[in-house]
């Protein structure tokens, strides 16, 4: 069974003109200790799917349909006292700002340990003992002083290891990142992103990372999920989805990874994604799809088997009339 | 190369690093020089003014129509008013009730501003809406003018009056009207300030992270939000302190707010300037009293500020 099962999820915001659809009939699976990348641009319901799970979604957003169980049980339905013993302990949120996700006015050593005194019933003393070792794995120097200090004292790259570090020290089966690396400069990103698969390997932590970067879901992660327009457009395993992208939205978001091509122009995708609630009669892409034929803006595509281990939603992709 | 290991070991120094936050936040105010002299000078002078008369145990009120109008002398070091009576004594009653009336109308105004302002903040929506129009419009009410208007509407002789205990402070129904008066109408900017405050610190992105952690509401209020609005609140009331003060002396300069025979630093100063020509220092003691401690409030409020945030420091 998969430690997390999430099975055509649609979310909505409650807009003045009745309810507006921002995510449409997601599902993925991931197992214990893999590692799934789901990658879209700006606006694609990314974050929103995954606040679901935690049940921190905005207060005019609601689950309109769809299941998400997580070791056996339904996250959706779950109620608020139950979902306070899952969140932290059991899911793990690493957040994309390190800048404002620390509080200010509390020592580090007090922003981690409360939640283990709190939660796990540990004394301070062994859960500060934790916390340390927690700092020293996500490579903090010197952390049993440095614990002590105010956030404001470290870096932007140590505070997101102390996030990290915060993240793993209740030790969560799964851990969702949102975007870790955004804030961060180029050099840092790759340390991060190294470091949550170095501490995830020893930890056999389920993780689920938000990117923009194809790139960064493809070297990190086992599987890919490609979303656009709050549509799942490409799922399967990373080597495939970046190596044979099949869907001409992923092909697009490769050709995008910044550095892959010589050019110092960043190649973007032309055109802007849709507004949530805009309606579609077809292919969501399709205004910005350079192979897009009538068919494609009249009926929806279907997420149909590509290959052996690979979904893709595109009706051209599926009648084989794609050059390639 | 030496003084950036010297502030290196100073924050890390772990001894130094697990202080309090009381304990931190007194020993940045101690760093600013200015908040420490006005705290000391404000400290030193309320002790002066509660236990001075036992040393100096010249009635306030006693007159001399004999001697009248002195200059300040040895019998008395801030001279006599044309009465006859002893400044250093009605110095002394006056900073009482300025002093008094300041710390209580702030006390007031910093009670039903929290609870209004964090009441409107957490419900939001209509109730918050309502809540602060209503604001909106006391604040528009001309000010004084509504002061004015309670101290001459309400009743002059009251059970207060009567009340041994509230006359051994000191404490009279003119005063106790002003700063009912006064307090009721100083919330209104702590309203607008706790709410505020509360209002940003319930979207900062560490309270989102916290309910992530699994915290509960009543963990996140007390550790997250409390500390957020503390800091601002409370040097918003050192603030609030001298400007009742300065309320106070403005109403009993208008001859509506502490009545004779009791003193006020407003009524000091202002029969200190009716007779500014022949005796001057009946103006210049209490007026110097007088702006001496709302500069002493100001640098106690300004070095709170930088006090109470663990980021200042920095620089
Ligand atoms: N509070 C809200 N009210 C109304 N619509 C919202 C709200 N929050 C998000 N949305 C909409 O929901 C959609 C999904 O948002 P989401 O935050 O999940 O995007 P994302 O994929 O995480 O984007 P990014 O990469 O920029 O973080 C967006 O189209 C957005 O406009
Ligand atoms: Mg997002």
């Amino acid at each position: 069974m998969p430690l997390l099962e999430v099975n055509k999820l649609s979310i909505s915001f409650r807009g003045a003109k009745g309810p507006v659809q921002a995510v449409h009939g997601l599902s993925f699976s991931l197992d214990k200790g893999r590692t799934l990348g789901i990658v879209g641009e700006s606006g694609s319901g990314k974050t929103l799917s995954c606040s679901a799970l935690t049940g921190l979604m905005p207060r005019k957003a609601f689950v309109s349909s769809g299941s998400a169980r997580f070791d056996g049980m339904e996250l959706l339905h779950a109620d608020e006292k139950q979902l306070r013993g899952i969140r932290g302990q059991r899911i793990g949120m690493v957040f994309q700002d390190p800048m404002s996700a620390l509080n200010p006015f509390m020592r580090v050593s007090a922003q981690l340990c409360e939640a283990l005194c709190l939660h796990k019933g540990m004394k301070r003393r062994d859960a500060l003992d934790m916390a340390v070792a927690e700092l020293e794995a996500v490579g903090l120097p010197d952390a049993s002083t440095r614990i002590n200090q105010y956030p404001h004292q470290f870096s932007g790259g140590q505070r997101q290891r102390i996030l990290i570090a915060m993240a793993l020290l209740q030790r969560p089966e799964l851990l969702i990142a949102d975007e870790p690396t955004t804030a961060l400069d180029v050099t840092l990103q790759a340390q991060i992103l190294e470091l949550i698969k170095a501490r995830q390997k020893e930890l056999g932590t389920a993780v689920i990372i938000i990117t923009h970067n194809l790139g960064v879901a493809a070297t990190l992660c086992d599987e890919v999920l490609v979303m656009y327009a709050g549509r799942v457009m490409e799922y399967g395993s990373a080597v495939d989805v970046l190596n044979n992208p099949a869907h001409p939205y992923t092909s697009a978001l490769k050709r995008s990874i910044p550095g892959n091509s010589a050019t110092l122009e960043l190649p973007s995708i032309p055109g802007t994604p849709p507004a949530a609630g805009e309606y579609f009669s077809g292919c969501p892409f399709a205004p910005r799809c350079e192979y897009a034929r009538d068919i494609c803006t009249s009926s929806p595509p279907e997420l149909l088997q590509k290959g052996s281990a690979q979904l893709c939603a595109c009706t051209l992709v599926h009648k084989g009339e794609l050059p390639r | 190369m030496r003084p950036i290991d010297k502030a290196n070991t100073s924050t890390t120094c772990p001894h130094a690093a697990r202080r309090s936050l009381a304990a931190q936040t007194w020993a940045r105010l101690c760093k600013r020089k200015a908040a420490l002299l006005g705290l000391i000078v404000i400290v030193t002078m309320s002790l002066a003014f509660v236990f001075g008369p036992m040393v100096w145990s010249v009635s306030p009120l006693d007159t001399d129509l004999g001697m009248g109008a002195t200059a300040p002398s040895l019998a008395h070091p801030f001279g006599t008013d044309e009465v006859g009576r002893d400044l250093l004594a009605r110095s002394m009653q006056g900073g009482r009730v300025s002093l008094a009336l300041g710390v209580m109308a702030t006390f007031v105004s910093l009670l039903i501003g929290i609870a209004w302002g964090a009441v409107s903040a957490y419900a939001g929506g209509k109730t918050d809406a309502v809540m602060m129009r209503i604001v909106d419009i006391l604040y528009a009410l001309p000010f004084t003018l509504f002061v004015i208007l309670l101290m001459t509407v309400m009743p002059r002789h009251t059970w207060v009056d009567e009340s041994k205990l509230l006359a051994s402070l000191g404490l009279t129904t003119d005063i106790f009207i002003m700063f009912v008066a006064i307090g009721s109408v100083e919330w209104l900017t702590m309203a607008r300030i706790v709410r505020a405050q509360v209002l940003s610190a319930k979207k900062r992105e560490y309270v989102e992270a916290a309910r992530c952690l699994g915290y509960g509401p009543v963990y996140i209020i007390f550790r997250h939000i409390v500390p957020n609005v503390i800091g601002p609140v409370i040097v918003y009331a050192t603030l609030t302190i001298p400007s009742v003060i300065l309320l106070e002396s403005f109403i009993s300069f208008l001859g509506l707010g502490v009545r004779p025979p009791n003193a006020s630093w407003g009524t000091l100063i202002r029969d200190g300037a009716a007779n500014m020509a022949v005796q001057p220092w009946a103006l210049i003691v209490p007026a110097l009293l007088f702006s001496g401690t709302l500069l002493c409030f100001n640098f106690l409020g300004d070095g709170l500020r930088d006090a109470l945030d663990p980021r200042s420091d920095n620089n």
